[in-house]
């Protein structure tokens, strides 16, 4: 999913400003269209779409209430993921052993690819390979990654949001996709195509 | 360009972040070397896997029990600011009516009954007479019998700007 790229990147920014000033339906609409992109973020920390909502819930009315904090000189994007980051850190490591435990039983409840078409069987191995290797690479390669393909966003954006450099950026993301590509191996030499 | 370094630069290649002049050699690298050429593709491959994990919807549910969490975190806000106030109080009662004493005591002292004089005042008098009304809404002034008598309130206001005045 690549988050609402059709949207002028200053449009989101002064929305923000308008709700700085009072407009409370500035945020609603900010809302309204980074709920999705935020709850998927928050489920590439969990692996549980009932956590991934309550993380979201929470990291919008950090939003509302740190409002003042937000400067128009980055976008507003980056702002909030680096909020989302900062919550969902705090979070899975604050009951690290919960997440944990759950998210490899999640993982063991995924259906089995053991009927249907064989491209379909395939490619739902792979869906779930793909899930395991990425819970398994260290967080910020993840979140690196997960910006990126998932959010379609610059390594300059990535870089802000991550509070690093571009250059970190780019060794993240190259070491992730490294790390993937081993793990993955076998479904590539089998089927030669993911 | 060789394939260590076409290597490193890969990821960032296909991600369209590369210098056009460092673009330009890793794809004439690419074009030449069949293992460099496989991993481009098996990159591609797994850009696309990635781009489809599958994400869960928000619930129906999702927006109500946001308005709620929201309507929670700003109780609290309100509630945790709201003893502070009421800590204030005293502190600011107790600042107001040592002004207001000092400020009676100098009128009263230069009080000669005769009003016909510029209007003129201390900083501290002049801040005075500008916050009666915020001093009345404490409950300070009203505690001075001293601003009872009529001749010091009508000093108090002869120090304020005519558009200051309220009638």
């Amino acid at each position: 999913m690549v988050m609402q790229q059709e949207l002028a990147p200053d449009d989101d920014a002064r929305l923000m400003l308008a709700f700085q000033q009072g407009d409370e339906q500035c945020f609603d609409q900010l809302f309204q269209r980074y709920k999705q992109p935020v709850i998927s973020f928050a489920h590439r920390f969990t692996r549980r779409g009932d956590v991934a909502e309550e993380l979201a819930q929470e990291i919008f009315v950090k939003c509302y209430m740190a409002r003042d904090s937000y400067r128009p000189a980055a976008r507003f994007s980056t702002w909030l993921f680096r909020i989302a980051r900062n919550h969902c850190l705090n979070e899975v490591r604050r009951q690290d052993y919960r997440y944990r435990s759950e998210s490899i039983e999640a993982g063991t409840n995924e259906p089995t690819a053991s009927a249907g078409p064989e491209e379909e069987a395939r490619a739902r191995a792979l869906q779930r390979d793909l899930e395991r290797a990425m819970a398994a690479l260290p967080e910020s390669q993840r979140t690196a990654l997960v910006l990126c393909r998932l959010h379609g966003m610059s390594y300059d954006e990535i870089a802000a949001a991550m509070e690093t450099s571009v250059g970190a950026v780019k060794s993240l993301l190259n070491r992730a996709r490294g790390s993937l590509l081993t793990r993955l191996a076998g479904h590539l030499e089998a089927h030669h195509e993911l | 360009m060789n394939c260590r370094k076409c290597n490193k630069h890969l990821s960032a290649w296909l991600d369209g972040e590369l210098p056009r002049a460092l673009a330009d050699e890793l794809s004439a690298h690419l074009s030449s070397c069949p293992a460099c050429a496989e991993r481009r593709r098996q990159l591609e491959a797994l850009n696309g896997a990635v781009a489809r994990l599958e994400s869960p919807q928000a619930s129906p549910g999702f927006d109500a029990a946001f308005s709620r969490r929201l309507l929670q975190a700003r109780r609290q806000a309100a509630e945790a600011t709201a003893p502070r106030r009421r800590w204030l109080f005293p502190l600011v009662a107790a600042a107001a009516s040592a002004c207001i004493v000092v400020a009676v005591v100098v009128l009263l002292r230069g009080h000669d009954g005769s009003r016909q004089s510029a209007p003129a005042g201390t900083p501290g008098e002049l801040v005075l007479a500008q916050n009666l009304d915020l001093l009345r809404d404490y409950g300070v002034v009203a505690q001075l019998d001293a601003l009872e008598d009529p001749e010091v309130v009508m000093q108090l206001h002869d120090l304020l700007p005519s558009e200051e005045v309220t009638p």
